[in-house]
């Protein structure tokens, strides 16, 4: 094992040979900066493996003394891994600022060298005093890098910055002082001796505590650390945030280990400020560096809290905590990085990164891994943060975390969407070259590995499946190639995965269903994809990541799992909404609203988990720790998924501007996902607790009015694709509302609704998507007339309304026989009645899509057009086919179906006679009513074909023009305000009052962010002032009183 | 034996070294925000907040 004194003498005698060889050559001072850099990471990384690998603890005493005169520093598992991370940052920050320190004074290199070698002596030092010289050796360094770009802000941030650095500084010395006046040591571990003699070692322990405090930049007296962050050069921000926190934790850490839980607790309330204060004002924040800022000051809030739990976390602390701060340093290095590249200042610019793809997906990349999605180290490590602390019972504080994190999650998210979708037009191309860009890729790297080994070592991650996480890397890795052949090789993929693992659900008809769904409908859209010309960056890598996502949650075994796949589920359907035209603002709430579900699922889980310690899907029965709010919190956030009234407002937006085969991805499949959960929960809960018959009977009107709402809103849309997304609103209103009836017929109806839903839905996404595209609008006033120029879509439509409306004889009556039974079973009368009154309402809109967009007169603009796109066709009339057989033997899926039910319900079954149906309240035969259907319609089919020749023949202008031509000619349009009769009596129904409620909230909560971050009044000696009162405050809080 | 304690001596030193680093180091930023702005009043220098 190399010996640590080396990094300084190293780090030393290149400093002060530097200036010296630099008059030979850049280059050679340049090999000489690199080469020292790179040895310390080499032995750190040297060091790291060996320590894994059962190393002892060392200790190191310089020139033969002992402490307190001699200088000694300690090397175990811990300082290694923080040195690791110190150096591997100091590496690749020196890399990316090659450019700068080729031709910048020399001093700019030895001041690098010096902070990094500040920040191992901090980390490593096992002596009072040499921390605080370590500290100021840093700092000092630090300092002066600020003005690295010489420009006025950097230097007014800097001086601040120096002004509360001093005064930690000065607090620091006084406690060492203090210490060693009363103990006569200066070594860290025994520092909590001091405290014996009374107030005044209370006082110096105090001063310790307080400075690195300060050096960690609690709120709301970080107002410097923001202006730094905003003013200084991107590459030494990346340092600050990295290295030098990660160093400053590592004091804190080692510090507070010797002092006792009073500091720990102190520690915890501080983080949770910190951690809530810099989420919420971060949100009001438009300048990408002083944002960056915000979120580093959170993420600090979020390790000091993980700190001061360190008694409650036990031996799941050092991982958490390295999970966290791991992510957090390479994220937030890389972001800082990828802002010095595209020097846009206001959050709006960044949409100029996607002029360099790498960068935009390595964006993505770290945005997530600061959120904490999967598959990165921090998803791993909240989840263990949370379970952990729930076991503890800190349900609040769990709850504090999940909400200011899901304010980082806003502000973040925000920003990916401009740098995504907003304008970039005429933004100058991007200059960028290659060391910076292999630094930013090397950190992403290390954010993907890591967060691989950090599954490794949870229990209830071994299951996750990662083979479709590997072909979704492949596919995106051959990104440039065309579409259609992705496509090919996408659908390969997905039939081969379906083939091998068939055999596990073979006997589970539930999860069947849902795999049919899901996997069957990955089939099928990918195969509409063949429409699509081009390259379609990037849609494969992420259709596939949702379909892995769905995938998980049907493999999942335990909770860890099943919450991996849902959130991998959502950054796929993310990026596949975000694609429309307009979709920022949608894409914005869906993941907001996704965000805040998983939230709240992750908090049930929790919960669940708290009182069994159980991590398998188990754990979701008999939940002991307030089950009611639990199953109410993980019903809500599955509902979030299938955008049931309440929680819809980001589904019209989000599907209106999705294209024809990504709606149907949306649509059909991606809302099945929230019913799937909420099947799971439903089965959890059971019916007979007294919670339970109170959250289904809320469940059943919640479902009840989300069928009405739905569809009465979908009545009074003028685009096509807003009345399909409304209608689906209301679908799964139905199925909701089945599923909380919680009865035998009612899950077969569920059940067999998801099925009938997913085919009839799929066909009207496709064809009507695929006609908004072709026609390049999906206003319906805009269209007419087409039944001639695209007979195969019209025929696909009328059969899939034709099922949807429910009127015999295809599987649609099905499903309306057995909403009847459901509700003259359960006695359901108020919610049925409801259900029954938007069964009706849905004819009205139905009615609509075809009366509007094949019938009535085609426009002179279309008069060219033809059939919609072969691809999008053929998959349409195989699942027209589905449907035909399906409706001529219902009994086929209905009685696997009744057999799955009756192991969960088994009163109230349906007998089967033959091809008969019977229930208590009568019977039908689906395929005798066939029979007569198509007997009668036969008939009137071949009286009309006589009578048609007797016909007079209108040609299209044979009519007479009078009046004047109006202002906005769709007003006339008989297609436009179709319904409008219908809105004067019901039309209050379908107000947006649920959107003004959410924007209400978003608004009141900008307002306070913006109130409360004037406490960042820019002026150096208030800060100053502030850090005062602070120091003075917490002393109180912590010692109670002088 | 009769002599001082070293330690003391070592961390006053090293505080007073250190004190006069940050003392230089604040003098030269206040010369280079005068260069700038012209003013030594901390009040003039709030362009960054919030």
């Amino acid at each position: 094992m190399v010996n640590p004194i080396y990094i300084f003498a190293i780090a030393l005698g290149v400093g002060f040979l530097l200036s010296l060889f630099d008059k030979v050559s850049r280059y050679l001072s340049l090999l000489m900066f690199y080469g020292a850099l790179g040895s310390f990471l080499f032995f750190s990384g040297g060091w790291f493996y060996e320590f894994i690998n059962g190393a002892a603890v060392k200790q190191i005493f310089t020139a033969g003394f002992n402490p307190p005169y001699s200088i000694n520093l300690q090397l175990g598992i811990h300082e290694s891994f923080f040195i690791l991370m110190i150096n591997a940052v100091g590496f690749l920050g020196g890399i990316y600022l090659y450019d700068r320190f080729i031709k910048d004074s020399i001093s700019s290199m030895i001041l690098f060298l010096m902070a990094i070698m500040g920040f191992n002596g901090i980390v490593l030092t096992g002596d009072i005093f040499n921390l605080f010289v370590f500290i100021e050796v840093s700092s000092i360094a630090i300092y002066s890098l600020v003005v690295f770009d010489k420009n006025l802000k950097s230097l007014s941030a800097g001086f601040k910055y120096i002004i509360a650095g001093g005064i930690a500084s000065a607090f620091f010395l006084i406690g060492t002082i203090f210490i060693y006046r009363y103990t006569g040591t200066l070594l860290i571990s025994d520092i909590g001796n001091v405290m014996t003699v009374g107030k005044i070692g209370i006082t110096a322990v105090f001063l310790l505590f307080i400075s690195l405090i300060i050096e960690l930049k609690p709120f709301p007296v970080n107002g410097w650390a923001l202006d730094v962050y905003e003013s200084v050069n991107p590459g030494i921000a990346a340092i600050i945030s990295g290295a030098a926190m990660t160093a400053s934790f590592f004091a804190m850490a080692k510090v507070l280990a010797t002092i006792g839980q009073t500091w720990y607790d102190a520690t915890m309330w501080i983080g949770i400020i910190t951690f809530a204060g810099s989420n919420l004002l971060g949100i009001k924040q438009k300048n990408s560096n002083r944002l960056l800022g915000y979120s580093s000051l959170g993420q600090i809030g979020l390790l000091m809290i993980i700190l001061g739990f360190s008694k409650e976390l036990g031996d799941k602390r050092d991982f958490i905590a390295a999970g966290i701060l791991f992510s957090h340093v390479f994220a937030k290095a890389g972001l800082f990085w990828i802002a010095g590249i595209l020097k846009a200042e206001n959050i709006k610019d960044w949409a100029v990164i996607r002029k360099k793809p790498v960068l935009l997906v390595l964006f993505a990349t770290f945005i997530f891994t600061l959120i904490g999605l999967p598959p990165f180290p921090s998803f791993f490590a909240k989840w263990e943060l949370v379970m952990t602390l729930m076991k503890g019972n800190f349900f609040l504080i769990v709850a504090a975390i999940l909400l200011f994190s899901f304010f980082e999650g806003l502000y973040l998210f925000r920003w990916l969407g401009y740098a995504l979708k907003l304008d970039n037009e005429n933004t100058p191309d991007l200059n960028v070259n290659f060391t910076k860009v292999t630094s930013i890729i090397l950190a992403g790297l290390f954010l993907y590995a890591g967060g691989y080994y950090a599954g490794t070592f949870i229990e209830a991650a071994k299951g996750i499946n990662y083979i479709p996480i590997i072909f979704i890397l492949f596919i995106g890795l051959i990104d440039i190639l065309p579409s259609k052949l992705k496509n090919t090789i996408s659908i390969a993929g997905v039939i081969a995965y379906s083939y091998y693992i068939y055999p596990m659900f073979q006997h589970d008809l539930l999860k069947m269903i849902f795999l049919f769904i899901f996997l069957g409908g990955a089939v099928i859209t990918l195969f509409g994809g063949y429409y699509a010309e081009g390259r379609r960056a990037g849609f494969h890598a992420m259709a596939l990541t949702m379909f892995a996502g769905l995938l998980m949650l049907i493999e999942a075994g335990t909770l860890l799992e099943f919450f991996y796949g849902w959130e991998l589920m959502s950054i796929g359907s993310y990026f596949l909404l975000i694609r429309g035209k307009k979709s920022m603002p949608h894409g914005f709430s869906y993941m907001l609203f996704s965000l805040g579900g998983a939230y709240t699922i992750m908090f049930g889980f929790a919960l669940a988990f708290a009182g069994s310690g159980d991590i398998s899907l188990l754990a979701l029965k008999d939940i002991s720790i307030y089950p009611a709010l639990a199953y109410s919190l993980m019903l809500i956030g599955f509902m979030t998924k299938t955008a049931s009234i309440g929680l819809h407002v980001w589904l019209p937006g989000a599907h209106g501007e999705a294209v024809a085969d990504i709606h149907f991805m949306a649509s059909a499949i991606l809302l099945k996902a929230g019913v799937f959960g909420i099947i799971i929960v439903l089965l959890a809960m059971g019916r007979d607790s007294s919670y339970a018959k109170v959250i289904l009977y809320t469940l059943g009107w919640i479902g009840a009015i989300s069928a009405l709402v739905g569809n009465l809103t979908a009545v009074f849309q003028e685009s096509a694709k807003k009345l399909l997304a409304w209608s689906s609103i209301g679908q799964i209103g139905y199925i909701i509302f089945a599923l909380a009836s919680m009865s035998y017929i009612g899950w077969v109806g569920a059940l067999f609704y998801s099925i009938a839903h997913f085919l009839y839905k799929g066909i009207l996404f496709s064809v009507i998507g695929g006609i908004a595209l072709k026609l390049g609008t999906p206003y319906m006033y805009k269209m007419g007339g087409l039944i001639k120029k695209m007979p195969f879509s019209f025929l696909a439509v009328l059969i899939a309304i034709l099922t949807l409306s429910g009127v015999p004889p295809l599987v649609g009556f099905s499903g309306k026989w057995l909403f009847y039974n459901i509700i003259l079973f359960e006695k359901l009368l108020f919610q049925g009645a409801v259900v029954m009154v938007s069964g009706m309402v849905a004819f009205l809109y139905l009615y609509r899509l075809i009366d509007t967009i094949f019938l009535g007169q085609p426009k002179d603009e279309l008069r060219e057009t033809g059939e919609i796109s072969i691809w999008l066709l053929i998959p349409v009339y195989f699942l027209i086919a589905v449907i035909m057989y399906i409706s001529i033997f219902p009994k086929q899926l209905l009685q696997p179906l009744g057999n799955l039910v009756q192991n969960y319900f088994p009163e109230n079954a349906i007998t089967w006679q033959g091809s008969t149906a019977i229930t208590k309240f009568g019977y039908f035969d689906a395929s005798i009513i066939m029979y007569v259907v198509m007997a009668i319609f036969g008939a009137v089919f071949i009286w009309l074909v006589y009578n048609v020749r007797r016909a007079h023949k209108v040609k299209q202008f044979n009519i007479v023009y009078a009046g004047e031509s109006p202002d906005l000619p769709e007003t006339t349009h008989y297609a436009y305000n179709f319904l409008a009769s219908y809105k004067k009596g019901v039309g209050f129904l379908a107000e947006p009052v649920v959107d003004r409620f959410w924007e209400w909230t978003s608004d009141a909560v900008h307002a306070l962010a913006d109130q409360i971050r004037r406490v960042y009044t820019g002026n150096g000696q208030t800060y100053a002032l502030q850090i005062m009162i602070y120091t003075i405050i917490v002393y109180f809080f912590i010692n109670g009183g002088f | 034996m009769k002599a001082v304690d070293p330690v003391p001596s070592a961390l006053v030193l090293t505080a007073i070294v250190i004190g006069l680093a940050v003392t230089a180091l604040m003098l030269s930023y206040a010369v280079q925000m005068y260069k700038k702005k012209g003013s030594l009043s901390i009040d003039k220098y709030e362009e960054l907040k919030w």
